[in-house]
């Protein structure tokens, strides 16, 4: 890892093969209900506050 | 019949006919005077079973039957676009028929009485997903991340678990009317990059 010059909290790296996480987490980000005996999955609706 | 069904259902089945397959003398493609019979046998069910291995690393996603409980159709997609296009809630058309996926499928169990648990209880589907309070930092739990990697915050906290699916299959295996449809829209979160300082490649 190097350091960018005139930036003291900045680094710079190169890398490959590293973990990228892809989610779909929902409406409003309140996740999926998930029936974990048959699988049945539904999009959970938590109203935001 | 498609290779996707081949593999799921008739493997097993297929890698006995092959062990007990003797082939006539004067077989044009396979005379047992000319090949070896033991090793033409293993070789092929060595690459069958592979082809098995990469079916498995590669999900197909979203699927229905018809009602002879066979697949009717399967529409395939890589992972990144189906947990949004093939979500649950979402609609598809297939066909010319609309069907709204209702939950996720692991093939070959169907005929237990609990089909899909074995698959959600696995861990390596169903992850635990670490999250920083204080830095946003977030990343797959690990035993040995008692503070956050980034911060140094001891704020860690277990985040919501991530599913990841194998199908996803429609509501009742059967299509919607248009009218009954009530679609849940949901999308795909940019992605998530949460590479640790000391992982330096």
């Amino acid at each position: 890892m190097k350091e960018l010059p005139g930036c003291m909290n900045i680094r710079i790296a190169s890398r490959t093969n590293q973990r990228i996480i892809m989610l779909n987490t929902g409406i409003n980000n309140s996740g999926f209900t998930v029936c974990r005996d048959c699988g049945a999955a539904f999009p959970e609706m938590i109203p935001m506050c | 019949m498609n290779a996707a069904y081949f593999l799921e259902s008739c493997l097993s089945e297929f890698n006995e006919y092959l062990m007990s397959y003797e082939p006539a003398k004067g077989n044009v493609l396979l005379n047992p005077e000319e090949i070896n019979i033991n090793a033409f046998r293993s070789a092929l069910s060595e690459n069958i079973n592979s082809l098995l291995a990469k079916y498995k690393i590669h999900p197909e996603l979203f699927s229905t039957k018809g009602n002879d409980g066979k697949m009717k159709y399967q529409v395939k997609r890589g992972l990144d676009i189906a947990i949004g296009e093939y979500a649950p809630g979402r609609a598809v058309v297939v066909d010319k028929h609309t069907y709204q996926i209702g939950g996720i499928y692991y093939p070959g169990n169907e005929w237990k009485k609990a089909p899909a648990r074995s698959f959600i209880e696995a861990p390596s589907y169903l992850k635990d997903i670490l999250l920083c309070r204080k830095c946003e930092w977030f990343g797959l739990a690990d035993d040995s991340i008692k503070t956050c990697p980034f911060c140094g915050s001891g704020e860690l906290s277990l985040s919501r678990q991530m599913l990841r699916p194998w199908k996803f299959a429609p509501v009742n295996a059967e299509p919607v009317s248009e009218a009954q449809l009530s679609e849940e829209y949901t999308h795909v979160q940019t992605p998530l990059y949460s590479t640790l300082p000391e992982s330096d490649g």
